[in-house]
């Protein structure tokens, strides 16, 4: 009999004789609050962001250029690790970026030797990542990020700053009320290989619980609402 | 070393002491404040317990479902009856990379990993093992295992990680915590990039989609199953939920129970490999379903630990595991929820942790899924009991006792002779030092001697 099979028939009879497993309690949890405005939603996602030691900025579409611009010549950054462009809120950056001199590494990690550890190497070096966000989450200053074609895992992962832009639609009052409002929910978090929730920087208390920023992960996460 | 001298060592480390003291109420203060906070906290509790006993009721169904949706993403799932097994599929699936030679692997904090002694058996394969996660890379660091289920290295104090990190690296001098992390960054981050293998555990396995749930805020979790181009995912077959919404409701618990926190930095829904077209990630995904037990302990009166998220709140309000650590049980898993899972899933040699308890019942309070360990602690006592585990003096005085209770006469004597044996060996009402099998007690603490007068003496003279 293979492994599979005698686990489970060892489930199966410890199930037919399941007399010790308790009764599940009855619990409804109670319905969402009413959603708040907009403004309200916005407000909130950029103060408990904050309080993780992440920063938030509210930018008009046509300003956002200027800013990652801005944000990443006082981080001499001249390289970007970048989703593609259709997956970003704002429409040209990428070619304003481009032409103000700003280089964007080539973020596909071939499957094979040699040119996998290459390519990896040079991912290695960027320190700055620029993502869009599929939902950002107020309660707790999170943001949830999809991978797919031209949406690279590492691009909020393996640099010292990482960069979302998210437009106000994107915006939820929490995971819950976010999963909610997704009709296909299983087949959507089913159809790529990751789905991450992001909650401020890399952090670790692993050392007499005094908390340090930066550990493995990001060390600046920077929100960035691009408003219509 | 026994349990007893185990404990005896542990009390007498005034590091340890300091270390433990240090911790366990900030994590408390701190866990009651997010509660406080959370609104309807009992009902998603409730919840929460809900859907693991739902999961645990139809275990059978929902393990089939998730692998059947891992394997239909692309992962490949395996199922290991025991530790043998699963260490066997590991070794496979990394000499399939690389049929000679040995491999780095990187590994992100797994306590199944712990549970199949994984790093040694690596080791004597010839591959390099980096645990990532910075508490566990300390104490892999010092050839220690973790003394915690969430804080591993909870145990020692800045200056023992300083001084470790200037043996190892050559560090300068220094007790600055965000000095220490980032020669750890420095060290690790080699360690992410070149690795051909990932290992990590697995918080919550979802049914409906198949995917892996991983709750970390290192980040090291995200590299290891982002990068190496293998990711072996090590999970306990118990380890479920039915559906993305039931994820959800605990993960408001557990984060808040374990680091005091509303989230961790991140949570991961690793769903199958690298798809086609995507740009990074691993190219193989590979699922360990370890049973190890926990298939037979579904049908016995320890079933309920099952329910456990691993946490570690039992831990952090005992108050044994406050004063011995995580070491002194000498097991995989410590504390109150350990000296059931320990015995439940390693056998009889672990019950004796089942005594290091005063069955006090902040565990079962503190319990995001209510789980009540005081009752399986007592039942891990019976068995221990029946197994013919306890020794023959206490069988005699148990013997002794049921004798003497069932007269009145004898209660009436012996409650005089008590009196007049202890009158003699007490120092102003408290005995220090009983001869064997009776020093087992006061060898810990005192007893307070018999009242030399009994109330059956004093309400006879009361109204004489």
């Amino acid at each position: 009999m293979s492994s599979r099979a005698s686990i489970l028939a060892s489930i199966h009879r410890s199930l037919a004789t399941a007399r010790h497993l308790p009764l599940a309690p009855t619990a409804t949890l109670p319905p969402a609050p009413a959603t708040p405005d907009q403004a309200t939603l916005i407000d909130q996602f950029a103060t408990e962001l904050t309080k993780l030691s992440g920063a938030c900025y509210i930018e008009a579409t046509t300003n956002v250029s200027a800013l990652i611009l801005k944000l990443l010549r006082e981080r001499q950054a001249t390289t970007l690790l970048a989703w593609s462009a259709e997956h970003l809120p704002s429409q040209g950056l990428l070619d304003d970026l481009q032409k103000a001199g700003i280089v964007f590494q080539n973020a596909d990690v071939p499957a094979n030797e040699p040119e996998r550890s290459q390519r990896l190497a040079e991912i290695e070096q960027v320190t700055v990542g620029l993502t869009g966000a599929d939902a950002a989450l107020a309660d707790n200053g999170t943001l949830a990020l999809f991978s797919g074609v031209g949406r690279p895992r590492l691009a909020s992962l393996s640099v010292r700053t990482h960069l979302a832009l998210f437009t106000p639609h994107q915006l939820y009052a929490s995971w819950a009320a976010w999963w909610a409002s997704e009709p296909s929910l299983a087949q959507r978090v089913g159809a790529v290989s990751n789905l991450t929730f992001i909650t401020g920087p890399s952090r670790t208390a692993d050392i007499e619980m005094t908390l340090t920023v930066g550990v493995h992960g990001p060390k600046e996460v920077i929100a960035i609402v691009v408003m219509d | 070393m026994t349990f007893p001298s185990r404990i005896h060592t542990a009390l007498n480390n005034p590091v340890l002491q300091f270390a433990l003291d240090r911790n366990a109420e900030r994590r408390i203060a701190g866990r009651n404040q997010r509660f406080a906070e959370l609104t309807a906290a009992e009902t998603i509790r409730d919840r929460g317990r809900a859907i693991r006993v739902e999961t645990l009721t139809h275990l059978d169904r929902y393990l089939e479902q998730f692998a059947a949706n891992v394997e239909s993403k692309g992962g490949q799932v395996h199922w290991a009856a025991d530790a043998e097994e699963a260490l066997q599929l590991i070794d496979q699936i990394i000499r399939a990379q690389t049929p000679a030679g040995s491999v780095t692997v990187a590994k992100s904090k797994s306590m199944i990993s712990e549970e199949l002694h994984l790093n040694h058996a690596l080791e004597a394969e010839g591959h390099r093992v980096v645990e990532t996660d910075l508490g566990e890379f300390i104490v892999q660091l010092r050839g220690e295992a973790p003394s915690h289920l969430i804080t591993p290295a909870v145990h020692l104090r800045r200056e023992d990680v300083s001084e470790l990190f200037q043996k190892q690296f050559n560090m300068p001098p220094t007790l600055d915590v965000a000095a220490m992390t980032a020669i750890a960054r420095a060290e690790l981050r080699r360690v992410f990039f070149d690795a051909q293998i990932g290992i990590s555990g697995v918080n919550f396995g979802v049914a409906e989609t198949g995917s892996l749930a991983l709750v970390t805020n290192e980040g090291n979790g995200r590299l290891c199953t982002t990068v190496p181009p293998v990711h072996i995912a090590l999970m306990g077959l118990e380890r479920l939920v039915p559906t993305l919404a039931d994820l959800e409701v605990l993960l408001r618990l557990l984060p808040r129970s374990a680091t005091a926190q509303k989230i961790t930095s991140y949570v991961s829904l690793l769903s199958g490999p690298r798809r086609p077209g995507e740009p990074d990630g691993p190219n193989e995904l590979h699922v360990i379903l370890l049973d190890n037990g926990r298939s037979r302990v579904l049908g016995s009166e320890l079933a309920e630990s099952l329910l456990c998220i691993r946490c570690g709140a039992c831990l952090n309000v005992c108050p044994v595991y406050r004063e011995i650590g995580g070491h002194a049980y000498h097991s995989t898993y410590g504390g109150p929820i350990g000296s059931v899972v320990s015995p439940a899933l390693f056998g009889t040699d672990f019950g004796e942790l089942a005594n290091a308890s005063t069955l006090c019942g902040a565990c079962r309070d503190i319990c995001p899924v209510r789980i009540d360990i005081p009752t399986m602690l007592l039942a891990v006592r019976g068995q221990q009991t029946e197994a013919g585990h306890s020794p023959a003096w206490l069988k005699f005085g148990i013997k002794l006792w049921a004798w003497t209770m069932a007269s009145t006469g004898r209660y009436q004597l012996a409650q005089k002779l008590a009196a007049f044996a202890t009158g003699l060996l007490a120092r102003r009402g408290w005995l220090h030092a009983l001869p064997p099998p009776l020093n087992a007690w006061t060898d810990r603490r005192d007893f307070p001697a018999f009242a030399s007068s009994t109330f059956r003496d004093r309400w006879k003279k009361k109204h004489s």
